[in-house]
């Protein structure tokens, strides 16, 4: 990806002479040497002088997250500092693949890197956001706000639009998909009713030859089951168990799968989807957990719990999200054409 | 980018004749290469770091950086953006390898301490675009194409 130019603002010796050599020959564009400006003038990086420290919002992954005012056009950014914890190493890796990630995606349902600050000499360096105002786990737990129908059925479309994008989008030349970690708190929304998602910090490309890679990336509860029964493989299908568990933490405002622990996770998620078996979940014993954890065997309750909550397509499409075969789960462009989606109330247009 | 840039690099406005400016090109991607042999690092990697090398001397003069720290830079780099991750500390020992020779503590620290201010150097400069498209694998493609013809037809 090459940076967009800037307008040049100083306009050389160069430019002037070629302008009057062109004037007969109006069809060759005057050449220009690109090289002549100031590397400032590429977009990208810029000097930390430009903004106004504001207040601190958050903790990310790997840094400390702040307010800020850019003082060029007086829009608030959020700037997430990155941690040198690691000297020895210099930027981290988890920097350097979010970094990569953000550049490649854009989205109006993903969270858009504008640029990256670098502060040289105190080894500092910032990726600048947009400032957003809320998160989706702060929104449910906010007492104040009830989230209607509409508005439910808004967010978990741009949510699913936002998944899509990721899951089609070549991000790399080998590799295939995006996974990224998704959790309500990982949600933003600002105030004109755009949902984001933000955070790729444990995000990494995907390669669907079967890289294998650790099994300790979503946070735990919105983990599949197959991640905790020890699968290495890294699908897509990972992202939509936890599509499902955001969408159901919509209708409930907090979160349906609370696990302490592993194995307590583990537990939950079958008392909700039932005990795996053979038919709901082919292959789940030759998974290399599956013989260290007792099942109790039991019914699925999905359709149950959420009774109360929502309508009969609410209900039908969640049950088709948390399902436990990987293979079986709805994928984000089939959940997209569900008939949740075209059913009263309607999706409305964020802004309204 | 323009054909016409490549005679009007900064280091060529500084006053660097075309072909010195050339061969500097050269002896960095010469470098670059054969560390990331001593490295066995994936051809990927390598042609990463050549690609930030040169992208970095396109914006920035001969005259003011020392093309073997920027050169030792982007391999860092493209080892870390290429998932092929080797240590600082490897680095610093192949760079200074030599047969018959044992680099001091302060030497790899010291060597250490510059890569590390090189690399943010780098990224800002090259914008922190660590992603490119390297035309070998469509060539690799192309090339078994080829092959295919040939035991057809030949």
């Amino acid at each position: 990806m090459r940076p967009a130019y800037q307008e040049d603002t100083q306009p050389s010796k160069k430019k002037r002479v070629e302008d009057s050599d062109t004037a007969d020959t109006p069809y060759i564009k005057p050449y220009v040497p690109q090289i002549l400006r100031s590397p400032r003038d590429f977009t990208g990086t810029s000097k930390i002088t430009d903004y106004e420290f504001l207040n601190k919002i958050g903790q990310g992954t790997f840094g400390e997250v702040h307010k800020a005012r850019d003082k060029r056009t007086d829009n608030l950014k959020a700037l997430k500092r990155i941690m040198m914890h690691n000297e020895k190493e210099g930027l981290p890796l988890n920097a350097i693949r979010e970094i990569k990630i953000l550049k490649q995606l854009r989205h109006k349902n993903i969270i858009q890197l504008i640029e990256i600050v670098v502060e040289r000499e105190k080894r500092d360096v910032y990726l600048v956001f947009p400032y957003m105002d809320h998160d989706l786990e702060g929104l449910m737990n906010n007492p104040e706000v009830r989230l209607t129908k509409t508005q439910t059925k808004t967010y978990f479309k741009q949510l699913l639009e936002g998944t899509e994008y990721l899951h089609h989008h070549p991000v790399y030349v080998r590799n295939n998909n995006v996974s990224s970690s998704f959790a309500a708190a990982n949600l933003l929304i600002n105030n004109c009713g755009i949902l984001k998602i933000g955070d790729f910090g444990l995000a990494r490309t995907v390669n669907e030859d079967a890289l294998e890679y650790t099994n300790g990336v979503v946070t735990r509860w919105y983990r599949p089951p197959e991640l905790f029964l020890g699968a290495k493989k890294y699908t897509s299908s990972i992202d939509m168990w936890g599509v499902g568990c955001i969408f159901g933490e919509l209708f409930k405002s907090k979160a349906i799968l609370p696990g302490h622990d592993d194995i307590d996770q583990l537990k939950k998620i079958f008392q909700l989807c039932g005990s795996p078996t053979k038919f709901n979940m082919p292959h789940w014993d030759s998974l290399p957990h599956s013989k260290t954890i007792k099942v109790e065997v039991g019914p699925r309750q999905v359709r149950e719990t959420f009774q109360r909550f929502e309508g009969e397509e609410a209900i039908d499409l969640l049950d088709r999200l948390l399902v436990l075969d990987p293979a079986r789960r709805l994928a984000a462009s089939e959940a997209l054409d569900h008939d949740y989606f075209y059913t009263e109330p309607l999706p409305i247009k964020p802004s309204e | 980018m323009h054909k016409e840039d490549s005679k009007n690099t900064p280091s060529i406005l500084n006053g660097m004749r075309y072909e010195e400016e050339l061969l500097y090109r050269m002896r960095g991607v010469c470098l670059i290469q054969i560390v990331g042999y001593r490295l066995e690092l994936p051809v990927h990697s390598v042609a990463t770091a050549s690609t930030l090398y040169h992208r970095f001397f396109t914006r920035k003069s001969f005259y003011d950086y020392k093309y073997t720290r920027i050169a030792q830079a982007c391999l860092f780099i493209a080892c870390k953006s290429d998932e092929s991750s080797r240590r600082a500390q490897d680095i610093a020992k192949s760079w200074t390898y030599k047969p018959k020779e044992t680099r001091s503590e302060k030497a790899i620290a010291k060597f250490i301490s510059d890569l590390l201010y090189n690399e943010l150097l780098v990224l800002e400069v090259v914008c922190f675009d660590m992603s490119f498209e390297h035309p070998y694998y469509d060539m690799l493609e192309f090339v078994k194409e080829v092959g295919k013809k040939v035991t057809q037809y030949g």
